[in-house]
């Protein structure tokens, strides 16, 4: 059960400054919204960073921009990046 | 029936094999289908389903393999209706549909990790794959080195790098993948299940996969080219400059659809005029000459009339969507949408819908949705279409003749309306029939890049087909339907309008035929009145009389809204007949006769207040059969017209009897 959220490591992708660079660590839920959520590569493991922070976000990951809404954005958790 | 669900059997197989194309959105899996196939394609519903997908033929040597063309997805998990059928024809499951006996995985070859994602999943099924490597040419320009032969030991299967606009690599996927289909074995990757079969995240592991197969094949250039993208979205995204290019690129979407289509419109509409005048002239008067003339002929033209705005919607979409703007409008226009609980993929077909709801609903299925697409076409038809302007203008004539500033300002408020109650409606459905939010706005934000205009063509001929044939028959059907309602049970002529003729008759005797003719325009009207009024329209006119009493309109107008379901703008010709001008006598006789009729008891028939609830009527009531055929190809079923009908005709209803009584209490 994922609920240590609140800890280091619970930084919500939609916390982050534009350009900032991070690691996602679990995305929130189980849901279809979760699922499309990871199947578009926002899940565990992957590198993100934020392009722009107004809602809806815009994001870069795997080589491809996204635009993600914060709703869906608060529920993935990142850390920072170690490169 | 459904086959079996191993792998191609290696036998050759007296069916022809289908070959399935399966890729992500965006990495040119159209053009390579499209490149493939030529314009011998056709487009259909899975069935049992409104997902549409393209099938198309192609010869492989002698061999005919049957091309289906999956719809754009990043996973065969299924979250979307799309991609639960992508996975049922990939597994088998799919009713009516064979598995495929190859995949062709179409991989971007610039975006490389993402796409493999995909192909780790499609590897899975275990189906023989041929990898398409699309967009060689744009990653050669960004310095990226596909190493094809190290992705294809990978993958275990052949990998053929593709420009499918040049039509470069074609032929050799065209080999490969009979090569393929000839030896029926299944790629073989040494991925995918065993990473997959550990506990721990499924999609974490793929795309862990995907990417180190997608740097340890590609070679990125040490200096990055510039990234075009990038810049071109700081300006498209923001907040002043970007709406202000999207303002401008809506409103040129829009001039398009409402003023360049009037004019192919206008020749459609005279060229069914001519042809009609001509059948009337060689066939004598009669049934059959009707039927042909006011049914038939008029109900084709009526139907045709709709596909110049259907195409040249649908062409600037394409071109739009291939730049990839369409994306970024979507981005835009969510959270504004969010407030009435729509995704902000549905503002391009609202938008559209003010020139016309048919296309506008064809336009929904960018709407991914099956709920959000559903409230954006029962609410696309209160936005006020073309077809209501004539219907406004009479109004605004009838209110406010020789005040310019108050006509505009009433054209306005009508436009207002529509859009308030649609929004409306909206809110309401959402809370209601189709509970829930829409869905949160995820998607891709492709590069830039220059649009297909073949890909634009081969988009506009299929939607104007699938308009023509699947929805234009139901519009053909129920025009002539109408024209039995006007026409049926028939009548003789009325005795004024015999006298009226037996007097021309003597006057062209006496060698007056400027008179004679006044006197048989006259004949011609009260018998066309006569015939109107006692048809079964007629009939249904005084039949509904007490119910549209209490909105301020008589059995005239009655009959005029039954016959503007054909087509709006036709209530004012009705009107015409019934109130008795002639079409020669222009607009301003039409007119100057409505504001001289009256009721019974001789107060006006067209007072301010019932002027003012004809047009709220027009604004809100679903008076378009073309709209419910449309609604009904693309929900796939006579539930959501019925729905679309019931509540915007009461809707239409209460807000006219509302403005009716509320302008008389004002008014007296």
């Amino acid at each position: 059960m994922p609920v240590a959220d609140a800890s280091d490591s619970g930084r919500l992708l939609s916390q982050l400054k534009p350009g900032e660079l991070a690691v996602i660590t679990h995305v929130a839920g189980e849901g279809p919204q979760a699922m499309r959520i990871k199947q578009l590569g926002l899940c565990q493991g992957r590198c993100v960073q934020l392009l722009r922070d107004r809602d809806p976000l815009i994001l870069q990951v795997l080589g491809t921009r996204l635009g993600l809404a914060r709703s869906l954005a608060d529920s993935v958790y990142v850390a920072p990046c170690e490169q | 029936m459904s086959l079996p669900l191993k792998p191609a059997a290696p036998q050759a197989q007296p069916r022809t094999a289908s070959v399935a194309l399966l890729g992500n959105p965006n990495a040119g899996k159209t053009t390579l289908f499209n490149a493939l196939t030529g314009l011998r394609a056709r487009t259909a519903n899975f069935p049992g389903t409104t997902v549409e997908h393209r099938v198309g033929r192609i010869e492989l040597g002698e061999k005919p393999v049957q091309l289906v063309d999956l719809p754009g997805l990043y996973s065969i998990e299924p979250t979307s209706p799309e991609e639960q059928v992508a996975a049922d024809v990939l597994h088998g499951r799919a009713r009516g549909q064979a598995a495929p006996d190859a995949v062709v995985l179409v991989l971007d070859a610039t975006n490389l990790s993402r796409n493999l994602y995909l192909a780790s999943e499609a590897l899975d099924v275990g189906r023989p794959v041929v990898v398409a490597l699309t967009m060689a040419d744009r990653a050669r320009r960004k310095g990226l080195n596909v190493d094809r032969e190290r992705l294809s030991r990978e993958l275990g299967c052949p990998v053929v790098p593709v420009v499918a606009t040049a039509r470069e690599g074609i032929d050799e996927l065209r080999s490969e993948l009979a090569g393929v289909l000839e030896r029926g074995e299944t790629a073989a990757a040494a991925c995918c299940s065993e990473i997959r079969g550990c506990s721990g995240c499924p999609y974490a592991a793929g795309y862990e996969w995907a990417e180190r197969i997608g740097s340890a094949c590609v070679r990125s250039p040490v200096k990055l080219p510039r990234d075009w993208t990038n810049r071109i979205d700081k300006v498209l995204t923001h907040p002043i400059a970007g709406l202000g290019v999207f303002t401008g690129v809506m409103l040129g979407l829009f001039a398009m659809i409402f003023w360049l289509a009037e004019y192919p419109m206008n020749s459609i509409d005279a060229g069914f005029a001519a042809l009609g005048g001509w059948v009337s002239s060689v066939l004598p008067d009669g049934v059959v000459q009707s039927l042909l003339v006011d049914g038939v002929i008029a109900g084709v033209g009526g139907m045709l009339i709709f596909l110049p705005q259907i195409c040249i919607l649908f062409f600037v979409l394409s071109l739009l969507e291939d730049t990839g703007y369409l994306a970024r409008v979507a981005l835009v226009m969510d959270r504004l949408m969010g407030r009435v609980g729509l995704p902000g993929k549905a503002f391009v077909p609202l938008l559209s819908a003010h020139a016309c709801a048919v296309p506008a609903i064809m336009a929904s299925r960018v709407v991914e949705d099956r709920r959000d697409r559903l409230v954006t076409i029962l609410i696309a038809p209160l936005m006020s279409c073309s077809a209501r302007v004539p219907v406004y203008a009479m109004v605004a004539a009838l209110l406010f003749a020789s005040q310019p500033i108050k006509a505009a300002m009433l054209f306005m408020a009508a436009y207002a309306t529509g859009v308030i109650a649609a929004l409306g409606a909206a809110l309401v459905l959402g809370r209601s029939v189709l509970k829930g939010k829409p869905r949160p706005l995820l998607i891709e934000l492709p590069d830039y890049r220059l649009p297909s205009l073949r890909n634009a063509f081969t988009l506009t001929v299929d939607r104007g087909r699938v308009f023509v044939y699947k929805a234009g028959t139901v519009i053909l059907l129920l025009s002539v339907i109408m024209w039995a309602l006007a026409s049926f049970p028939a009548t003789d002529p009325p005795a004024e309008a015999v006298a009226l003729q037996t007097q021309a008759a003597s006057l062209v005797e006496a060698g007056q035929a400027a008179e004679a003719e006044t006197l048989l325009t006259e004949a011609s009207e009260l018998t066309a009145r006569h015939a109107l009024s006692y048809s079964l329209a007629g009939r249904m006119g005084e039949l509904v009389e007490p119910v549209i009493r209490p909105l301020g309109f008589d059995d005239r107008i009655g009959v005029g809204l039954i016959s503007s379901f054909a087509a709006r703008e036709l209530v004012v010709s009705t009107l015409s007949v019934l109130y008795g001008v002639s079409e020669e006598g222009g607009h301003d006789s039409l007119y100057a006769s409505l504001r001289k009729a009256t009721h019974a008891d001789g107060t006006p028939v067209f007072s301010t207040a019932a002027c003012l609830s004809l047009l709220v009527f027009f604004v809100l009531a679903m008076q378009c059969m073309a709209t419910l055929a449309v609604t009904r190809r693309e929900t796939g079923s006579w539930k959501w017209p019925a729905l679309q009908m019931g509540y915007m005709t009461a809707l239409a209803y209460v807000a006219s009897l509302a403005i009716y009584h509320l302008t008389l209490l004002l008014t007296t």
